[in-house]
C-alpha cells in the first residue's frame, strides 16, 4: 500500500518526519520516495511560436513562466503559440540526472526546455497517444508560474508500507491517517460533500438475500465518461493501479483513499430496477470483467439484477455490466461483505482484487455511505453526473466491535511499566477508544476502523505503541534454569571440532533433492515428496547426505579444486523417519604435499583412519563388514558399519557409473546414522598404567583371502585374553612367492601383565594357542 | 734414561704433521703405545733397575704416555670436529621452503554462529531445544495462533508434504512441543534450526535457511525483559558499542510484536539502523495451547535469522553461499571467530 503525502493532506496535516513517525510507531516503510524528482518545473505560456532560422525541425519559442519570458528553442513538432506547457528551467534535473543548462542551438539562445512527459519520467504506457511524439501542454487552464508537479498532482512523497494481514485499517489514507492522528496526538478531518441531487428519484430497489453481504448501498446517476485529470490518473499510477476513465478511476480513487470498495454497473447494461444480492447458485457460470469463466460455489456471493448475475460480490465486476466509454448512466454500489466468505471465493478462484483485499481484511461500516459520498462528489465535479434521489440502502448486520477489559496491572505487569490511570486514558483517548471504567478496570471499544483489536493484549500492545518503546527501561533477566548442552548436542560439537581437526570441512547442503539422488543410495524408508515443488531437482527429501557431497565433489572439480575432503551432519527423512547422519566424503589427495613428496592419498583406509579416530572419539566399538547391498558403491570395495550386531552405516568407494552420473573421479564415502552413536553412554573410567615391562611378539603366516582380517584379529585378542595390550597389522603381502588367493600377514602384538612381570613363559604358550587357532580355523600356513 | 724417554716423545713431534689422516694418526699411536710400540718397550727397562728408581721412572713413562695420547687424541679430535663440520654444511637446507601441508578444516559459518549463539544464551541459563524439520500442521501453525485460514499464513508460504505435515517454516514449532513437554514449568530455551520456504532462491533469498528460536516463560516476565535480553543479544553478536530499536510488528504467536534494528555507523560516520529480527511476548492463546495458565505466566520470544547475522557480520554478499559451500568461501571461515 501506498501512502500519497498529496492525498494524506486532506485529512491531516502532514508532518516533517513523516518517515520515522511511520516506520517507529505505526507500520514498517518498505520504501520512502518523491512521486517525481524532476525540480524547478514551472507551467508556462507558450506567448509566441516561430521556425528556426537555421533549423527546419527546431521552433522558437517565447514562455511566458510568470517571473520573465524565456526564450526556449524546441524540437517537438506539437508545440504551439498558446499552449500552457511544462518548463524546465535553467539548473532543472529531471529524472535520470540530467540537467538543463543555457544553450545556444544552432546560433539561438536557448535558456530552458519545454518537456515532454517521457523527459518527466512517465512509464511509456501511460502517456496518452497525443503526447507521444513531442511536449505535454494541458488541456486545461493552468496558473502561469505555478509549481508544475503540483498541477500534475505529482508533488511530494509517497511511503511504501510494509504491511502486515492484522492492519487492515492501513490499506486506505483515511485509515493511516487516523493511525497517524492517534500517535501525534492530532485531529483528523473529512472533507465534506457539497452536491446536489436532482430532481428525480433513486428508483432502484435493494434487497439482500444472503447472510454473508451485511450491508448494500447504492446510488444512481447519469455520467459522462472521459478521461480523468492528471492529478486523477497520477495518484492511480503512483498507487501501481492503471487509469481507465473518469468514472472507473474515481471509483478506485475511493478505495485508496476511504478504503471503500465502488463497484459502478452501466445501469443500461443491467437492465433492471431492482438489486438483489444472493449466494451463488452451485455450477452458475460468470465472466468476470477479465474475461475469464468462473464457475461459482455456494459459498460464493452474486450480486444480481434479480436474476442473473452483475457482479462476483466482493471480488470483481461482470464483463457485461462494466462501465465503458458509451455509458451514461451508471448504478454506484458500495457493500460491505463477510471477510471469511470474501476470503474463501478469491482463494478458491485465485481471483485477488484491490476490493477483495479490504473486504477479507475487514472494512469500517461507516465508510459505505462516507466512501459513496466522496465518490459521488467527485463524479459530479469530473464526471457531471447528474445524482438522482436518495440511497438505496439495505442493512443486514450492524458490525460493531468488542468491548474489551483492560485492567492497569495488567498493563504493566506485560509492559514493566508504571502507568497511572491517568495515563491510560490520555492514551485511549488518543487511540479514538470509547471507554467505560468500573472499580479500576477499564472496558474499551477500539473504533470501527480496528478490526483487530479484540482481546486484553491487543490493547496492551497499541498502549505500548502509543507510550514509545524507547520509554521502556529493559530489565536484566537471569532464567532459574541451568544453561547447559545435552549429551547428544555435545558429542555433535565434539565429532565436529574431530573432522575439522581432521582437515574436513563442513559443508550444509539443500535437504530437498531430485528423486533421482535417492535410488542408488542408502534408503532409510519410503521416500517423502514435497507437493508443489519449486523446481525438479528439489522435490524428495533427502534419505542420504552422499548425494550431496558429490554435488559438491563435482562443483569443485569442474573448478580444478579436486583435492576434498568434506563432512555434513544433518536431517535424512523418510515416511514417518526423521534421523541425524553424519557423512564423509574424501578426493585425490588428503595430504598434497607438493615438493615433499609425501602425500597421503584419499583411498579406502585413509577414510577408514578417520571412521576408526570417530570410534576412538566416541568411545565405541565400530567394525566394518564386506558388504555390496550399496549399488552407487564399488562392490568390492564397499563395508557396513557396525555398532554391536546392528549396522549403522557404510562406507566405500563410489562406483563407476556413481563417478558418471555425477560426472567425478573415485571418491570414498562414509555415512553413519547418529541417533545411537549420540545416545548417553557410560561414563569412561581410567585405567590404570601397568607398572611392569611389556613383551612384543612378532608372528607372520599365509592365509586365504576369504578370511576376513578382522576375524583373524578377533580371534586372536580372543586367545590371548587379557595379556594382549595392542595388535597391529604391520604387512599385508600378496604376489610372487604366495599362492593365488592368498596372502602373507604379519601381525605385531604386545603383551603385558599388570600384577606382576610377564613370563616369557606365559607369552610362548600365548603365542602357541594362537598360532593352533589360526591353523584350525584359518588353515593359517605359518613359516618354519 | 730420562733423555731416551724425552727423545722417543720428541721422535713422536716430529713425525706428526697437518696432513695425518686418522689412519696415520691410529698408526702412530699403535706405532708408539701399542703392545709392541716404542714406548711400551721401554718399560721392559724398568726390570733392570734398583727399586729405588723403578717409581720415578714409571713416572716418566707414564707422563711420556699421557702426553703421546693427548697429542694424537686432540689432532683426531680436530679431524672428526672438521669432518662433522663438512658433513653439517652438506646436511643444510633453505628453511623459508613452505612446511608439509597439513589441511586445516573448518567449520560451516552458520555452525559458527549457531554454536556463539548457544554458547551465549548457555552461559545466561537457557537449554538448547531441538525438534523435527518435517513438523506437523499443528506445531508449526496451530499451536503458534495460526488457525488454518489465517492471513499471516501467506507469510509462510510452505512446502507441505501431506495435508498436514510440511517443512517447518520457522523454529517456533519448537516452542510449542518444548512447551507441551515442560507441562506448565518455567521455560528459558533457545532453539536453532533449519527452516524451509517455498520463496525460490536467489540473492538475498533461500528455500532452506536457518533461525534461532527463543522462548522465556515464567511469572512476571514483562516486555522490559525482552528489551533487556535483546540488547544483550545484540551487543554480544555486533559489538558492544551497539544499541537496539524496537519497532511496530505483527506475528500471530507473540504481542504486542516488534521487529528489532540493531545501530551501525557507516564509513562516513553515519548511525543507521538495520533490521536483525522479530520478537515479541507470547501471546495469550500460545500460552493456554501449551498448557500454561495465561493469567499466571506470561513469556517472551525472539526469532532471529543465523544467515542474516553470518550476512551482517562477515559481509557476505549472496546468501546462496552458505549452500554453495565453495571451499575458496568456507575455508575464510578460520581462527577464532
Amino acid at each position: 500500500m501506498f501512502i500519497l503525502e498529496n492525498i494524506l493532506k486532506q485529512f491531516i496535516e502532514v508532518p516533517e518526519n513523516l518517515y520515522d513517525i511511520t516506520n517507529q510507531q505505526i507500520i514498517e516503510v518498505d520504501d520512502y520516495l518523491k512521486l517525481n524528482t524532476s525540480t524547478k518545473l514551472v507551467v508556462g505560456y507558450v506567448e509566441t511560436c516561430i521556425k528556426h532560422p537555421n533549423a527546419d525541425s527546431l521552433s522558437l519559442t517565447t514562455v511566458n513562466i510568470g517571473s520573465e519570458v524565456l526564450n526556449i528553442v524546441c524540437g517537438a513538432p506539437n508545440v504551439r503559440a498558446g499552449q500552457y506547457v511544462i518548463v524546465a528551467q535553467v539548473g532543472s534535473i529531471l529524472p535520470g540526472n540530467f540537467e538543463i543548462k543555457a544553450a545556444m542551438v544552432r546560433g539561438e539562445q536557448s535558456n530552458g526546455m519545454i518537456c515532454s512527459l517521457n523527459e518527466l519520467g512517465f512509464d511509456e504506457k501511460y502517456i496518452p497517444e497525443i503526447y507521444k511524439n513531442g511536449i505535454f501542454y494541458f488541456l486545461n487552464e493552468v496558473k502561469v508560474g505555478d509549481h508544475a508537479l503540483k498541477a500534475l498532482g505529482l508533488d511530494g512523497n509517497k511511503i511504501l508500507l510494509g504491511l502486515t494481514p492484522n492492519r487492515g485499517d492501513l490499506l486506505s489514507h483515511l485509515g493511516f491517517a487516523y493511525d497517524l492522528g492517534s500517535m501525534l496526538n492530532k485531529p483528523v478531518s473529512l472533507p465534506k460533500t457539497t452536491f446536489k441531487e436532482i430532481d428525480k428519484p433513486n428508483d432502484i430497489s435493494v434487497r439482500i438475500d444472503t447472510d454473508s453481504c451485511l450491508l448494500y448501498d447504492l446510488r444512481l446517476m447519469d455520467v459522462v465518461v472521459k478521461e480523468s485529470p492528471w492529478w486523477l490518473k497520477n495518484a492511480l499510477i503512483e498507487s501501481d493501479i492503471r487509469p481507465i476513465n473518469n468514472v472507473v478511476d474515481i471509483t478506485n480513487y475511493i478505495l485508496i483513499t476511504y478504503g471503500t470498495p465502488l463497484h459502478a454497473f452501466d445501469t443500461n447494461k443491467v437492465q433492471s430496477k431492482s438489486v438483489v444480492v444472493r449466494d451463488a447458485k452451485k455450477g452458475e457460470k460468470v465472466v468476470t470483467l477479465d474475461d475469464i469463466e468462473r464457475t461459482l460455489e455456494t459459498t460464493d456471493i452474486v450480486i444480481t439484477d434479480g436474476n442473473r448475475p452483475i457482479a462476483l460480490g466482493g471480488v470483481m465486476g461482470l464483463a457485461a455490466t462494466g462501465v465503458d466509454e458509451t455509458t451514461t448512466s451508471i448504478m454506484l454500489e458500495a457493500a460491505q461483505f463477510d471477510p471469511q466468505t470474501i476470503a474463501k471465493t478469491s482463494k478458491r478462484l485465485s481471483l485477488r482484487s484491490d476490493s477483495s483485499l479490504r473486504f477479507e481484511r475487514g472494512i469500517d461500516q461507516v465508510r459505505v455511505h462516507q466512501g459513496l459520498e466522496a465518490a459521488t462528489e467527485l463524479l459530479v465535479q469530473l464526471a457531471d453526473a447528474k445524482v438522482y434521489q436518495g440511497v438505496q440502502s439495505s442493512l443486514n448486520v450492524i458490525i460493531e466491535n468488542p468491548w474489551v477489559n483492560v485492567s492497569l496491572d495488567n498493563v504493566n505487569n506485560l509492559l514493566g511499566t508504571s502507568l497511572n490511570e491517568k495515563d491510560l486514558l490520555a492514551i485511549f483517548k488518543q487511540l479514538n477508544y470509547e471507554v467505560k471504567e468500573s472499580n479500576h478496570t477499564f472496558i474499551v471499544q477500539a473504533p470501527g476502523y480496528r478490526k483487530d483489536i479484540v482481546i486484553e493484549t491487543d490493547v496492551i500492545e497499541e498502549v505500548l505503541r502509543v507510550y514509545g518503546y524507547h520509554k521502556i527501561e529493559g530489565k536484566r533477566l537471569q532464567p532459574k534454569s541451568l544453561g547447559q548442552l545435552t549429551y547428544k548436542q555435545k558429542t555433535i560439537r565434539s565429532l565436529k571440532q574431530l573432522l575439522t581437526g581432521l582437515g574436513l570441512n563442513e559443508v550444509i547442503n539443500y535437504s530437498l533433492v531430485s528423486g533421482n539422488d535417492i535410488e542408488s543410495f542408502p534408503l532409510i524408508g519410503q521416500s517423502v515428496q514435497v507437493l508443489m515443488p519449486l523446481s525438479d531437482d528439489r522435490n524428495t527429501l533427502r534419505q542420504s547426505l552422499i548425494p550431496g557431497l558429490l554435488k559438491n565433489l563435482n562443483y569443485h572439480v569442474a573448478r580444478q579444486m579436486s583435492n576434498l575432503s568434506i563432512f555434513e551432519i544433518g536431517h535424512v527423512f523418510a515416511h514417518g523417519i526423521e534421523k541425524n547422519h553424519l557423512a564423509i566424503l574424501i578426493n585425490d589427495k588428503y595430504i598434497d604435499s607438493n615438493y615433499l613428496n609425501r602425500d597421503l592419498k584419499a583411498d579406502f583406509f585413509t577414510l577408514k583412519g578417520i571412521l576408526q579416530n570417530i570410534s576412538t572419539q566416541l568411545n565405541v566399538a565400530l567394525d566394518v563388514k564386506q558388504s555390496n547391498r550399496i549399488s552407487a558403491l564399488h562392490p568390492g570395495v564397499q563395508g557396513d558399519v557396525y555398532l554391536g550386531n546392528e549396522v549403522i552405516g557404510i562406507i566405500g568407494q563410489t562406483h563407476p557409473l556413481t563417478n558418471q552420473t555425477y560426472d567425478v573421479k573415485d571418491a570414498y564415502v562414509l555415512e553413519l546414522d547418529l541417533t545411537k552413536l549420540t545416545s548417553q553412554q557410560d561414563l569412561m573410567v581410567f585405567e590404570s598404567i601397568s607398572k611392569y615391562p611389556s613383551i612384543t611378539r612378532d608372528i607372520s603366516f599365509v592365509v586365504s583371502k576369504t578370511y576376513p582380517v578382522s576375524d583373524i584379529l578377533a580371534l586372536i585378542k580372543q586367545t590371548a585374553r587379557k595379556l594382549l595390550t595392542n595388535i597391529e597389522v604391520f604387512d599385508v603381502y600378496a604376489g610372487a612367492n604366495i599362492e593365488a588367493g592368498y596372502h602373507s600377514l604379519a601381525i605385531s602384538m604386545t603383551f603385558n601383565n599388570k600384577e606382576k612381570t610377564l613370563e616369557k613363559l606365559d607369552v610362548e604358550k600365548a603365542l602357541k594357542s594362537i598360532q593352533n587357532r589360526l591353523e584350525f580355523n584359518f588353515k593359517a600356513v605359518f613359516r618354519a | 734414561m730420562k733423555e731416551q724417554i724425552d727423545l722417543i716423545v720428541k721422535s713422536l713431534e716430529d713425525k706428526m704433521n697437518n696432513e695425518l689422516t686418522l689412519n696415520d694418526l691410529e698408526a702412530l699411536r699403535v706405532a708408539y703405545l701399542g703392545k709392541n710400540g716404542l714406548l711400551t718397550a721401554q718399560m721392559a727397562v724398568i726390570k733392570t733397575l734398583p727399586n729405588e728408581e723403578k717409581p720415578k721412572f714409571g713416572q716418566w713413562i707414564n707422563q711420556a704416555k699421557q702426553a703421546i695420547e693427548t697429542k694424537i687424541a686432540d689432532q683426531k679430535n680436530t679431524l672428526l670436529i672438521q669432518a662433522m663440520n663438512t658433513q653439517l654444511e652438506k646436511e643444510a637446507i633453505d628453511v623459508s621452503l613452505p612446511g608439509l601441508n597439513f589441511k586445516k578444516g573448518s567449520l560451516h559459518p552458520l555452525t559458527i554462529v549457531t554454536q556463539d549463539l548457544e554458547d551465549y544464551f548457555i552461559g545466561l541459563g537457557y537449554k538448547v531445544a531441538e525438534g523435527p524439520e518435517l513438523e506437523f500442521d499443528k506445531y508449526n501453525f496451530e499451536m503458534m495462533n495460526l488457525a488454518s485460514d489465517h492471513p499471516a499464513r501467506e507469510m509462510h508460504d510452505s512446502f507441505y508434504v501431506t495435508s498436514n505435515t510440511l517443512l517447518r517454516t520457522h523454529t517456533s514449532p519448537i516452542q510449542a512441543r518444548y512447551m507441551e513437554q515442560a507441562k506448565g514449568e518455567p521455560i528459558a530455551i533457545i532453539a536453532p534450526g533449519k527452516t524451509y520456504r517455498r520463496d525460490p532462491d536467489d540473492r538475498t533469498h533461500s528455500h532452506q535457511f536457518m533461525q534461532c528460536e527463543g522462548l522465556v516463560i515464567d511469572k512476571e516476565i514483562t516486555f522490559a525483559h525482552l528489551k533487556a535480553t535483546l540488547l544483550g543479544m545484540a551487543r554480544h553478536i555486533f559489538g558492544a558499542e551497539r544499541t537496539i530499536r524496537l519497532r511496530p510488528s505483527y506475528f500471530p504467536f507473540t504481542e504486542p510484536s516488534v521487529e528489532v534494528d540493531v545501530s551501525y555507523v557507516t564509513p562516513d560516520g553515519k548511525h543507521e539502523w538495520i533490521e536483525v529480527l522479530g520478537a515479541g511476548m507470547v501471546h495469550p492463546n500460545v500460552l493456554e495451547m501449551g498448557g500454561y495458565d495465561s493469567t499466571k505466566f506470561s513469556g517472551f520470544a525472539f526469532g532471529i535469522g543465523i544467515e542474516r547475522i553470518a550476512i551482517l557480520k562477515y559481509q557476505i554478499d549472496d546468501i546462496r553461499q552458505f549452500y554453495t559451500n565453495d571451499l575458496r568461501f568456507l575455508n575464510q571461515f578460520k581462527g577464532v571467530l
